[in-house]
């Protein structure tokens, strides 16, 4: 009789959990969470704007190929100085 | 899930393409769920509202791509439930040590049910009393099934386990919830 009045406990054990009362956040704190997730929500939305080290890394690609290039001018124009002097 | 919500694919949808009204629809639909979920698990209002959160701050940064007919709910207690489980962890939390002061502030943090009150029936506060006392791996099975609805599979693949352990675990659950209802 014990035994069948535990297996009747067991049963009701996942009714009584589903019937219990739904607990929720407070009004003021679901209001700030979901104020918080949208924001969140739109900055994902946004496309990404090019970073700080992006336009460093573009900066530094000009400034390497316009100095590169003068330097390659700078030795162009010394070798053919170089080779001028040397023809007279 | 028992009440599956046919509309959550594409809710989804709609959320990925930027949709705020899908997400606060979702929002709407399983804030209570995922709160009582985490109050239950986890016994304080506080701990509870920071890790819903960060739950849904998840959802709104990357919103997960799930298979077709696929229902959202096991995603998010799976995220709600590894939350609760990070936390543990980066707190060192000892269940064991803690049990009772847990049981203590989760017997407090739970309000009364106004029908509950009017009827005078301990039943409730008496299941929620030996929930707290259930060590986690089991309050967890039985708070996705027998609370969230989940299926046993599904509530299985949000624990990781094969589905022939987490049906011994429910089961154990449920035996001994049963059995501290019957002594409280």
């Amino acid at each position: 009789m014990a035994e069948d009045d535990d297996r009747l406990t067991e049963r009701h054990i996942d009714v009584l959990l589903a019937s219990t009362q739904l607990q929720d956040l407070d009004p003021a704190a679901a209001k700030r969470i979901e104020a918080v997730c949208l924001a969140q929500f739109r900055r994902r939305r946004r496309p990404p704007l090019p970073s700080r080290a992006f336009l460093v890394g573009v900066l530094e690609a000009t400034l390497a190929v316009l100095l590169g290039g003068s330097y390659l001018l700078w030795n162009l124009g010394r070798a053919l100085v170089i080779y001028g002097v040397h023809l007279r | 899930m028992r009440d599956d919500r046919a509309c959550d694919p594409e809710l989804l949808a709609r959320l990925r393409q930027g949709d705020e009204e899908a997400f606060s629809e979702l929002y709407a639909a399983y804030r209570a769920r995922l709160f009582t979920f985490l109050l239950r698990l986890g016994g304080r209002r506080d701990l509870a509202e920071d890790l819903c959160q960060e739950l849904w701050l998840r959802l709104a940064a990357r919103p997960p791509v799930l298979q077709q007919d696929m229902p959202l709910g096991p995603w998010l207690y799976r995220v709600a439930r590894n939350l609760y489980i990070s936390y543990l962890r980066s707190r060192e939390y000892d269940e064991n040590r803690t049990a009772e002061l847990t049981a203590i502030q989760f017997l407090s943090s739970l309000q009364p049910d106004p029908l509950e009150e009017l009827s005078g029936n301990e039943m409730q506060h008496c299941l929620q009393a030996a929930l707290a006392q259930l060590p986690l791996p089991y309050r967890e099975c039985l708070l996705l099934v027998s609370g969230a609805g989940l299926t046993a599979q599904q509530a299985a693949d949000v624990l990781d386990l094969p589905a022939p352990t987490f049906r011994k675990r429910l089961s154990r659950a449920r035996e001994m919830l049963a059995k501290w209802m019957r002594l409280g």
